[in-house]
């Protein structure tokens, strides 16, 4: 008998059968999760790393994991959790990377010119309207230019629900130095936005 | 401070456009070029996170970290329901056994007895 999916959308079914087929070898299964999931991806690698070749080379070596990996995914979290702190794992690891071997300041000139923001939900509440948009691309410009220890975890908080607890672990912080800097990051763009 | 929060609030929708075109593509691209050098991105930080995220334990463990007051709010209510319980059936015990007592005492076979 089939199995009835009442009360999940229908997102959330075509997820938990792409897993099965793509587990299961079916590799058109996992090019359909790439494109459901590569520019959430690409954007998380992109807000933390402000470097447009790097959130690419991130997003391939993501997948890349994911692919070689998917056959022990147990499905115990969401997929897009899965993934989301995969990203946010692999992108940490290469801040520290390029702290100790590179010229961390990167052009900000150059970022606002070489990015451009979209929205993946089409309908259009009130909330989402034109002018909120508008707004919300100006609050990620601020957010792409803030000094690294206000950005990262104001992202991890609040584009991506981290507890300051796991924040604090992942950046090695002490937990009420992140809960300050969360506070001034949001301040910061309060006040950049009456400006 | 409300408007940032519901402007972060609905910056989780956005999504960049990758300046170099395509990027679904490129992965898929990459996966189909997988080598036995790859398996290499399977370090031990990846093999550590993979065991976490597959530990249910762990993912317990997690959530009540996350959240602990929550979870002491929820352990306390459950031990109040539970004294409850405990305190009502003693209740109700007790006053059975009074009143098997009060029933004994007044039966006319203690009646004629106490005669």
């Amino acid at each position: 008998m089939e199995k009835k999916n009442y009360g999940k959308k229908p997102r959330e079914i075509d997820e938990k059968v792409l897993i099965a087929k793509s587990k299961s070898g079916d590799k058109a299964a996992f090019e359909e999760l790439v494109r459901q999931f590569s520019k959430y991806v690409y954007t998380t690698a992109f807000f933390i790393l402000r470097d447009a070749q790097e959130a690419e080379d991130v997003s391939q070596e993501v997948f890349v994991k994911v692919y070689l990996s998917i056959k022990g995914f147990r499905g115990l979290s969401s997929f897009k959790t899965w993934i989301r702190k995969l990203t946010v794992n692999t992108c940490i690891d290469k801040l520290r990377l390029r702290s100790k071997t590179l010229d961390k300041k990167i052009s900000l000139e150059k970022m606002t010119e070489e990015y451009e923001i979209d929205f993946t939900e089409s309908g259009m509440s009130l909330e989402k309207s034109y002018f909120n948009q508008e707004t919300v691309k100006e609050v990620l410009k601020i957010i792409v230019n803030l000094d690294e220890n206000y950005r990262i975890p104001l992202i991890l908080r609040d584009l991506q629900d981290y507890s300051y607890r796991e924040i604090a672990e992942l950046i090695d912080k002490p937990i009420g130095t992140v809960k300050t800097n969360i506070h001034r990051a949001r301040k910061m763009i309060k006040d950049k936005l009456k400006e | 401070m409300n408007n940032v929060n519901k402007y972060l609030k609905i910056a989780r929708d956005a999504v960049i456009k990758p300046p170099s075109g395509n990027i679904e593509e490129k992965i898929i691209n990459r996966i189909s070029n997988i080598d036995n050098k790859d398996e290499s991105l399977l370090d031990e930080k990846f093999l550590d996170f993979f065991k976490k995220s597959n530990s249910r334990l762990y993912q317990t463990a997690e959530k009540i970290r996350n959240n602990p007051g929550f979870f002491a709010g929820i352990i306390i209510t459950v031990i109040f329901i539970i004294s409850f319980f405990v305190l009502i059936t003693k209740k109700l015990l007790d006053e059975g056994e009074k009143s098997a007592d009060e029933l004994k005492l007044s039966s006319p076979e203690n009646k004629t007895n106490n005669n």
